[in-house]
């Protein structure tokens, strides 16, 4: 009976018992988050380094009657730019973020001049190319209502924009014929608010923001002989988004958004022909996450807008590790 | 002897959770997550049967530059003149057996074409022109069945595909819609013409394709190969106008064609990188020819046009029912013919509706 019994307890041995357990996670799983599941400010001692690259083209525009309408003359536009970012956890509520862009703008166009009763005809060639370094933007973000058992916080944004890039044309070989500036010529400053909620697979935010941009001076055509002081309307932003997983790595994120861009002061005066433009639009990102290497795709579509806000869709690739 | 029995029976008792049994094994299982997670490199050229395929697509292309006749290349960005093609693409499949499928596809295009502007100096006259041409609207509905050797897929494939494709969509012009703007006076201002194109064929056009598959564990080569040309000559018409004071009076008249014929190759090889992932490299080229416009009674030759395209891409599986598939396009080579860079994505969705 007694090796009846030991052979018996012997086979126990082979049995693995699974008992109710709780997940641990380690800094690696936390730095392996996605964009549904990660708080909205990176862990303490967490660094995010990577650069955004943004493409766009300038064809056609909202009118002053909301239609969507192509550019009426010839030409050929893009707006691009390759933008390295650092981002870094300085607590588990409070992050900074420093981006510098390296702008490629280009327009590209030809014109005809035909004087029959001078029996002259002139072809003349538009080239307004702008390459270089931007504005330097820095951010602060702080969870005003940390991320808890609820899943759901606030969190405060203050970006601060420094003006690095170049703010006057250059090179200038005729109206037509010039370097275009890389940089807006002014400080700004941007408070943004946003609430997140995570119902996994799902996250959902609202966001608030108003960005107010500081008195500058620049050339604002490259035949003034000096420079003129404008203001940059003021911007104000809202929206909301709806992210979830398509699968445990790949999420979806789509945003909704207002812009509204109040109207430019000329020598601290509104021109007559200042328009305070507006763009409605859609913004989805499909992001790819593998374990700490992060890739999206993302297209910005305007849905809507009025008074000349721009009608074009923006394509935007994010490339980001998490050290 | 009794003791013996059950400590022999105990250890074998034991031995069973490691021992895996080899019997007679049937064909693999036929269920619908293996069918719908098949990835490329053990995949047949055809739907399965009962299979139901939806692919909705987006190409965005930049068209900035073209071939001229020698195949040199001209810069449409510097002229000014490149644009910008928005496509999106539909499409819908269905495997009526493991051999025989039926498909349906169509497409909605917008695009806008300028050209360089002009202004005309004459005593105290000056008009500028701003020209530009719209496409904008569906395309015509293809619809098509393929055949594929009626054997399971293992190492080789290959299928035939034929169609047509029906003239459903709007294909002539519409009527223009140019303005005149920064009017000063009667002898100061601005026209801006602007053309309305449809995308419709006008004409039936039939099609017959095949293609041919390799797989060699994680590497597969395809080949696919088709001829498409139209069933008979077509009716449009022009547009010319008047302009009195800033009122433009318009006026139609019709003119015959016929539409290109077209031979398209494409070869791809494909790398599964994982079960879920597949990276590939596709060379695809594409000739046109025997078309013709008849311009004041006269038929000109539309001219012959030729242009060589690497696509490289990817497939990735999301879900058992949802896939991405991206690519882009890099023109290499061509003659007389437009070479748009263009990224195209797509997401299908697979099921099976009628299997239980």
């Amino acid at each position: 009976m007694k090796k009846i019994a030991y052979i018996f307890l012997t086979t126990l041995v082979p049995i693995i018992g699974y008992g109710q357990t709780e997940k641990v996670l380690v800094p690696s799983d936390l730095k392996q988050l996605t964009v549904v599941t990660e708080p909205s400010t990176l862990y303490k001692g967490f660094l995010r380094a990577g650069f955004d690259l943004s493409y766009g083209v300038i064809d056609k525009y909202f009118d002053t009657k909301g239609k969507r309408v192509f550019m009426p003359s010839n030409g050929w536009g893009t707006s691009s730019s390759l933008s390295p970012s650092l981002q870094y956890g300085i607590t588990n509520r409070f992050q900074v973020i420093v981006t510098i862009p390296y702008v490629n703008d280009l327009q590209q166009g030809q014109y005809i001049l035909y004087a029959p009763s001078a029996d002259t005809t002139v072809n003349g060639s538009i080239s307004v190319k702008g390459k270089g370094i931007g504005d330097l933007n820095t951010a602060f973000k702080y969870q005003i209502i940390p991320e808890g058992a609820s899943k759901s916080s606030l969190t405060a944004r203050v970006y601060l924009t420094i003006p690095t890039g170049e703010k006057n044309p250059t090179d200038i070989k005729g109206p037509y014929n010039f370097k275009s500036p890389t940089g807006n010529g002014c400080f700004s400053t941007e408070l943004n608010l946003t609430y997140r909620k995570i119902i996994y697979p799902y996250s959902y935010t609202g966001y608030i923001g108003y960005d107010y941009s500081f008195s500058g001076s620049k050339i604002l055509d490259p035949s003034d002989t000096k420079e003129t002081e404008f203001n940059y309307g003021d911007r104000f932003n809202a929206g909301a988004s709806f992210n979830l997983h398509l699968n445990e790595w790949i999420a979806l994120t789509n945003d909704l958004n207002f812009t509204h861009w109040g109207k430019t002061k000329i020598d601290n005066e509104i021109p007559d022909n200042a328009l305070s433009k507006w763009v409605i639009g859609y913004e989805t990102h499909l992001v790819f996450q593998i374990k700490r290497f992060r890739v999206a795709e993302a297209v910005l579509i305007r849905l809507a807008g009025k008074n000349e806000a721009p009608a074009d869709p923006q394509y935007i690739m994010i490339v980001q590790y998490t050290f | 002897m009794k003791q013996k029995i059950l400590i022999a029976f105990i250890i074998s008792a034991l031995l069973i959770p490691f021992t895996r049994i080899y019997g007679q094994q049937d064909k693999p299982a036929r269920d619908k997550f293996t069918l719908l997670t098949m990835p490329y490199n053990q995949r047949q050229l055809l739907l399965y049967r009962g299979q139901l395929q939806v692919n909705a697509g987006y190409r965005l292309a930049v068209k900035g530059k073209s071939y001229d006749s020698e195949g040199e290349k001209i810069s449409l960005k510097a002229e000014g003149t490149a644009s910008i093609m928005h496509t999106y693409l539909m499409e819908l499949k269905y495997g009526i057996t493991d051999f025989i499928e039926i498909g349906a596809d169509s497409y909605f295009l917008k695009n806008g074409i300028r050209s360089p502007s002009a202004t005309y100096l004459s005593g105290s006259n000056v008009i500028s022109t701003n020209s530009l041409n719209e496409y904008k609207g569906m395309g015509d509905i293809t619809l098509s069945a393929a055949l594929r050797l009626p054997m399971d897929y293992k190492i080789f494939d290959f299928s035939l595909r034929g169609g047509i494709t029906l003239p459903v969509a709007a294909y002539k012009p519409s009527q223009p819609t140019h303005t005149i703007t920064e009017y000063t006076t009667p002898n100061n201002y601005t026209v801006n013409y602007h053309f309305n194109n449809n995308n419709g064929n006008g004409v039936p056009l039939y099609f017959i394709s095949g293609a041919a598959k390799v797989s060699l564990t994680k590497i597969s080569l395809e080949a696919r190969g088709g001829y498409r040309f139209p069933a008979r000559e077509g009716e449009s018409i022009r547009w010319s106008w008047t302009l009195y004071g800033s009122t433009f009076t318009y006026y139609s008249n019709p003119y015959s064609y016929l539409p290109d014929r077209s031979l398209f190759m494409n070869g791809s090889v494909h790398y599964q990188a994982a079960g879920w992932f597949d990276l590939f490299l596709t060379g695809y080229y594409k000739n046109t020819s025997s078309g013709w416009t008849e311009y004041y009674d006269i038929k000109y030759a539309n001219p012959e046009t030729s242009l060589f395209t690497l696509e490289p891409g990817f497939e990735l599986q999301i879900s058992p029912s949802l896939t991405i598939y991206q690519y882009a396009g890099f023109q290499i080579t061509g003659k007389n013919t437009d070479a748009p860079f263009y990224l195209l994505t797509t997401i299908s969705f697979n099921m099976f509706p009628f299997w239980k």
